[in-house]
C-alpha cells in the first residue's frame, strides 16, 4: 500500500544572500506517518530547508507542496499552512517568551483563533503530553534546558499539526530528558503525526528513523531506508559518523567479510547487537 | 535580580490577589505623596516593613536590597543638608576651611528629613509590591487597560529576557575571566566593553530567532499573557482600606 505523500520539494533553490546557494536544488518526498531523519554536516542547508517547510522562507525558485497542492503564500495560506506543519527550533530560549508556561503553550492555539477556553483545553494536553502540566504556572526562567524543550515542543503540539519538524531535538538533552523526548515521539507516531528531525546523532537516527535524507551543501545527496543509507560506508564523504551498532556489527558478527545484505541486517539497536554477540563464538 | 524574582513567586502573600497588593502599594504612594508629615510617612514605612514580614521576606535580603537606595539617599541627603558659602551663617554643625564655610543648617537638616523620609517611605511601597508580586502578573494585571497593551507587552518581553541576557552575560564573564580578561584594570575595562558589545549583538540575534519562531506559531500582532486568578477577599480589603485611612489620619496628629 502506497503510503500518501504528505509534503514534497520540487527542485527548490534558496539564497540568503545574492551570490551563494544555500539550497541548490532539493528534491524530496515526505510521505505522511513516517519518521524522517535529516543528517548532514552543519552548513548543509537543514535549518534552511526547514523553514521552507512552514514558508518562513520562500524559495528563489522551485516550489513546495502540501498533499499535492503548491504552496500558497497568501496570508490565510500561511496560517493554514502553519497549523499542519509545525516547527521547533534547536534553542528553547528564543522560542519561550511569556511568563509563564501555559501562557507560551496557549500563544499557538489562540492564533489559530481558538476561544481562551479551547485554547486552554488544547494546551493543557498538549502539556500532558509532554508531561510538563504540573508546571503550567510556573514561569518560564525557572525551568531547566530539557524542560524548557519540552514546553517549547508544547507550543506547537497545542496546534494540533499533522507533521512536527524539529531541528535537532536531541541536542543538550540528558538521559531522562532524552527517554521522555522518545516516549513523546513514539506516542505521536502511534497517532499518525509525520515526523522530521534534523539530528547529528547518528545512533539515535539509526535507532529511530525509518527514512534518511542526507544533506550536503544544499544538495540532498542521499535519501532512502536507513538501511541502505547509514550503513553503506559512503558516510565519510558525505559527513557523518556510522552508526556504533553498525560497526561493531561488521567487524566482529561479520568476520568472514560477509555483506550486510537482508540475510545479514545490522541491527538496530545494542541490545539486538548483544544477543547477537552472544551467539557468536 | 533572580532572587528577587523568586520571592514573589514564592512568599507567604503568593496567594494574595494582584489587586489587593497593588492597592496596598500604591494607596500607602499615594497616601505619602498627598500627606506627608513625618509621622505619616513613618507610618508608611512601617507599614510596608510589617507586610513584607508577613511575606516572610528574609530580613537580612531587605537589608541588601536597601544598600542601593539607600547609598543613593545619602548622598543626595549630604547634598542637601550641607550649605557652602563664602560667607558666615548660622548653623548647627560647622567649620571654616580657607576663605569658605561649610556647616548644616537647621533648614537644610530639614529639608533632608524631609527628603529622606519621602524616598524612603516610597522605596518600602516599591519594595512592598516586588516582594510579593511577579512583574508578569503585574503586566498581565495592567495590560486589561485599553491602551496599556503594547507598553506591557514591552516590559513582559524585557523582563523575560533580562534572565536569559544574565546568564549569557554571565558565562561570557566567566569565559573572560578563565583566560585572564580581568587581571588588571586596563584589561577590566576593555573585557567589559567587549562583553556588552557581545550582549548586543546576541539581543539582537535573539529578537531575530524570537520572531522567527514566533512566526512559526502564527504570531499576528498580539502576545499573550494572562495573571492568575486569585480571590480577592473581603475581609483583606477592608484591612487595607482601615490601614490606609489610619496612616492617612496620623497626619492630622
Amino acid at each position: 500500500m502506497q503510503t500518501k505523500t504528505l509534503l514534497e520539494a520540487q527542485n527548490v533553490e534558496f539564497a540568503y544572500r545574492f551570490d551563494k546557494l544555500a539550497l541548490n536544488g532539493i528534491n524530496l518526498t515526505i510521505p505522511a506517518g513516517r519518521r524522517v531523519a535529516f543528517v548532514g554536516p552543519n552548513g548543509a542547508g537543514k535549518s534552511t530547508l526547514f523553514l521552507h517547510f512552514n514558508a518562513i522562507l520562500r524559495p528563489t525558485s522551485g516550489r513546495l507542496l502540501l498533499h499535492d497542492k503548491p504552496f500558497e503564500y497568501s496570508r490565510s495560506a500561511i496560517t493554514a499552512l502553519r497549523q499542519k506543519v509545525g516547527l521547533v527550533f534547536q534553542d528553547p530560549d528564543t522560542q519561550l517568551f511569556a511568563g509563564s508556561v501555559l501562557d507560551d503553550v496557549l500563544f499557538g492555539p489562540m492564533n489559530l483563533g481558538l476561544t481562551v477556553k479551547a485554547a486552554e483545553k488544547q494546551a493543557l494536553a498538549a502539556l500532558e503530553a509532554v508531561q510538563m502540566a504540573e508546571f503550567a504556572n510556573e514561569p518560564v526562567h525557572f525551568l531547566s534546558h530539557g524542560q524548557k524543550k519540552r514546553v517549547a515542543i508544547a507550543g506547537v503540539l497545542a496546534m494540533k499539526p499533522e507533521m512536527l519538524v524539529m531541528d535537532e531535538p536531541t541536542a543538550g538533552l540528558d538521559f531522562p530528558g532524552m527517554q521522555n523526548l522518545s516516549d513523546i515521539m513514539a506516542r505521536l507516531y502511534e497517532a499518525g503525526t509525520t515526523l522530521v528531525v534534523a539530528t547529528h546523532d547518528i545512533d539515535w537516527a539509526w535507532r529511530w528513523a525509518d527514512l534518511v535524507y542526507v544533506l550536503s551543501q544544499g544538495q540532498v545527496i542521499a535519501g532512502g531506508a536507513p538501511e541502505a543509507i547509514l550503513n553503506n560506508g559512503e558516510h565519510a564523504s558525505q559527513g557523518f559518523a556510522r552508526p556504533v551498532v553498525g560497526e561493531i556489527y561488521s567487524s566482529v558478527v561479520l568476520r568472514n567479510q560477509a555483506e550486510i545484505t537482508e540475510k545479514n541486517p545490522v541491527p538496530r539497536t545494542a541490545a539486538e547487537l548483544v544477543s547477537m554477540l552472544k551467539n557468536v563464538d | 535580580m533572580l532572587y528577587l524574582d523568586y520571592l514573589a513567586y514564592n512568599n507567604a502573600l503568593k496567594h494574595v490577589s494582584i489587586m489587593e497588593k497593588l492597592f496596598l502599594g500604591w494607596g500607602c504612594l499615594a497616601v505619602s505623596l498627598v500627606f506627608p508629615r513625618p509621622l505619616t510617612l513613618l507610618a508608611v514605612i512601617m507599614l510596608m516593613h510589617a507586610v513584607m514580614f508577613f511575606a516572610k521576606i528574609s530580613p537580612r535580603y531587605l537589608v541588601r536590597l536597601w544598600v542601593a537606595p539607600f547609598t543613593f539617599l545619602i548622598v543626595g541627603l549630604v547634598t542637601v543638608a550641607v550649605s557652602v558659602s563664602e560667607a558666615p551663617f548660622a548653623a548647627v554643625v560647622g567649620l571654616n576651611l580657607g576663605s569658605y564655610y561649610i556647616g548644616i543648617t537647621t533648614q537644610g537638616l530639614g529639608m533632608a528629613e524631609k527628603l529622606f523620609l519621602r524616598s524612603a517611605a516610597a522605596v518600602s511601597c516599591l519594595f512592598m509590591v516586588a516582594t510579593t508580586t511577579p512583574i508578569a502578573h503585574i503586566a498581565a494585571y495592567a495590560s486589561r487597560i485599553k491602551g496599556l497593551n503594547a507598553v506591557m507587552e514591552i516590559s513582559l518581553l524585557t523582563y523575560r529576557f533580562i534572565f536569559v541576557f544574565l546568564e549569557s552575560a554571565a558565562q561570557i564573564y566567566t569565559a573572560q575571566q578563565s583566560r585572564l580578561g580581568y587581571s588588571s584594570t586596563k584589561r577590566s575595562l576593555q573585557s567589559l566593553s567587549m562583553l556588552a558589545a557581545n550582549l548586543g549583538t546576541k539581543a539582537f540575534l535573539t529578537a531575530k530567532s524570537l520572531y522567527t519562531a514566533l512566526l512559526a506559531r502564527n504570531y499576528s500582532d498580539k502576545l499573550v499573557f494572562r495573571c492568575p486568578r486569585q480571590e480577592i477577599s473581603i475581609i483583606r480589603l477592608i484591612a487595607i482600606v482601615a490601614a490606609l485611612t489610619g496612616v492617612a489620619l496620623t497626619a492630622a496628629l
